[in-house]
């Protein structure tokens, strides 16, 4: 599967074009999303990929419409198979959240309700969106269940999520998510908060549901290892905005901007093992105290006069692989 | 929930009741005060103070006396109160079918008027309503249940003569008459609680809805009304609970002042007369009841988490 875009008149499953989340008061925002485009095509794995803080999360929630307390998307726009669901209203909204695009979240030990049996909490979702009786739901949930991998559904379906492990409840919460069969998967950290064996088994579901259902998934993540194995398209983010984009492979292969090239210098591997790691100088700036100009110079090792001049465009350089640095200006460096 | 669980319980229910009535017991034995000279006033005649003693069983040393009292509440005797010169435990339930009658109305008030305003005052919140919502609240918990009894004796007894200003209509004389006879009280003793149950329903359900299963709930595409009758509500159910069986365990038991203002024969007068006039069987079987019905609530409130809580197991 290739990352570049078909050159279909058909829109892309999702377009997300200058989207802006702020936070806090208006005179005042914290700009958490500041100006993010990318899409995604029906059937890829686009990762979405960044340092803690640096927006990615809240562009997961805000294509859920589900922005926390105390945010707001301020502009832009979020296409779902060419419907702009920004303006769409509350209830509209739940008929496409769970049924055609679906969220996994990082913390599994917190994110299933303690209170009810996940037999429960997967049937709620098919009798609401597919509007199947009590005993069908039941059922349906079993299989589910099975595709992930538990052994004995049935059993499972009257168990409370305390008794599970937290790889488990991952497990339940994917059942979960693509019970309705979504065409959109939004995957935050969904492998962060588990042990690494059981991190495998996790990606290698995901990686089944886009081969065998054809969903796609936005994986959210800060794991470079994760994304070399699951994605095919990566998009970076750096303090609220997309510093490059690029196809898998030609990003690990070619990374253009200074801040990419670090993040994978950051990384581990077990054939480059006598090399030093080179952690990125100094600190992710606080979203609402941002340097004037491109927002990684102040930790940029190739930084130069024109950097803090005025925050650079992002600009195609070759066929899909795009960078925001005045290194590349129109790709004719 | 198992039965070992139970008997355990019940044991502990038990122990309870005998350590309560055993201080009780050593606490009279303490502080001054004596029920004959109490009746017979300091001037009586000392042979007939010490025939009186006599008859009453006091002139006895405390372990006889404790003796005789334990012996007797094993056999279902409370003994005889010594003011009203009747059996202990019939006065006491005389007076349980008064508590209990407004205490299961200003409960069932409290319950069914505080719960559904605190879910709402949750789910509805704003900016520019918090304050005052949070001010009427203060108001209500601070609001005095006698003034209000008087306030309600004026407007609805006096002014607008729908109930009546006090006293009580037995069961056996109308259910209707009876029910009218405790409505006042009743409401005088459960706004003030309302206030707290609001605030306590409120302030879980606003606790829970920042919850990590609450945006999952969200994820999967519910109404707002889904997540917060089939997500939220039993999360936030297990607080609302404990200050409920605390709130009843008191009730219960009869509210002195209300019982005075609305001239209620009730348990809160008895307790009051039987102290002043250092009537010991009568204390000790009132102390017994009351010791009862706090640790029977308290038991039903764990059963409750049980039922409710996968997580909270019996042990």
């Amino acid at each position: 599967m290739s990352g570049t875009p078909t050159p279909t008149p058909a829109p892309s499953l999702l377009e997300v074009r200058e989207l802006c989340t702020w936070f806090g008061p208006d005179d005042a925002p914290v700009r958490a999303v500041d100006g993010v485009s990318f899409r995604l095509e029906r059937g890829q794995t686009v990762a979405l990929v960044g340092e803690s803080g640096c927006g990615k999360s809240v562009t997961g929630l805000s294509i859920m419409q589900l922005v926390p307390a105390g945010g707001r998307i301020v502009g832009g726009e979020v296409r779902l198979g060419g419907k702009e669901l920004i303006r769409l209203d509350r209830q509209e909204m739940t008929r496409i959240r769970g049924r055609r695009m679906a969220m996994v979240f990082q913390e599994p030990m917190t994110s299933l309700n303690p209170l009810m049996t996940v037999g429960e909490q997967i049937a709620e979702m098919l009798r609401r969106h597919l509007g199947l009786t009590r005993g069908q739901a039941t059922g349906r949930s079993a299989e589910l269940l099975a595709e992930v991998g538990f052994p004995r559904p049935r059993r499972l379906l009257g168990e409370y999520p305390h008794r599970l492990s937290g790889g488990m409840r991952q497990r339940v919460m994917i059942a979960m998510a693509q019970s309705c069969d979504p065409e959109l998967l939004i995957a935050d950290e969904p492998t962060t908060a588990l042990d690494v064996t059981v991190q495998a088994q996790i990606l290698e579901l995901l990686r089944g549901l886009t081969a065998r259902a054809d969903t796609a998934i936005l994986l959210i993540t800060h794991d470079l290892a994760v994304v070399s194995e699951t994605a095919d398209h990566v998009v970076v983010m750096y303090a609220g905005l997309v510093v490059e984009s690029a196809p898998t492979r030609v990003l690990f292969s070619r990374p253009l901007h200074p801040y990419t090239q670090g993040l994978l210098a950051c990384v581990t591997s077990i054939t480059q093992a006598k090399k030093r790691l080179r952690p990125i100088r100094g600190t992710v700036p606080a979203p609402n105290a941002l340097p004037t100009g491109c927002r990684f110079a102040p930790r940029c090792p190739r930084a130069f006069a024109r950097c803090p001049s005025a925050v650079p465009p992002l600009v195609e350089v070759e066929d899909g692989h795009q960078v925001r640095c005045y290194l590349h200006p129109g790709g004719t460096r | 929930m198992s039965s070992t669980y139970l008997i355990r319980r019940l044991f502990s229910l038990a122990t309870t009741l005998a350590v309560v009535a055993l201080a009780t017991f050593l606490a009279f034995e303490v502080i001054p005060g004596d029920p004959v000279l109490t009746m017979l006033g300091p001037d009586a005649d000392p042979s007939l103070v010490a025939a009186m003693r006599e008859e009453l069983g006091t002139d006895l040393p405390l372990t006889a006396r404790l003796a005789n009292w334990v012996a007797g509440v094993l056999t279902g005797d409370l003994g005889t109160s010594i003011r009203y010169a009747r059996p202990v435990g019939s006065l006491i339930l005389d007076r349980v079918a008064v508590s209990l009658s407004v205490a299961l109305l200003a409960m069932t008030a409290v319950v069914l008027v505080a719960i559904p305003l605190g879910i709402a005052l949750a789910v509805r919140r704003s900016h520019w309503s918090e304050p005052f919502v949070a001010t009427i609240i203060q108001v209500g918990m601070a609001i005095p249940s006698f003034w209000l009894g008087i306030i309600l004796i004026s407007v609805f007894g006096l002014s607008l003569g729908l109930f009546p200003t006090g006293g009580y209509v037995p069961f056996g004389a109308g259910l209707f008459a009876s029910i009218r006879s405790v409505t006042l009280p009743a409401i005088a003793i459960a706004i003030p609680l309302i206030a707290v149950v609001v605030r306590y329903t409120r302030n879980s359900m606003i606790d829970q809805f920042s919850q990590d299963y609450v945006r999952t709930a969200f994820s999967k595409g519910f109404p707002v009304r889904h997540v917060v009758y089939r997500h939220v509500l039993r999360n936030a159910a297990l607080p609302v609970i404990t200050v409920l069986g605390m709130i009843f365990g008191n009730v219960v038991v009869g509210t002195i002042i209300i019982e005075q203002v609305f001239a209620l024969p009730g348990l809160g007068l008895l307790l009051v007369t039987a102290v002043s006039a250092r009537d010991f069987p009568l204390i000790q079987g009132l102390v017994l009841y009351i010791t009862f019905f706090v640790t029977l609530f308290n038991l039903l409130v764990d059963l409750a988490y049980h039922v409710i809580d996968p997580r909270v197991e019996l042990t």
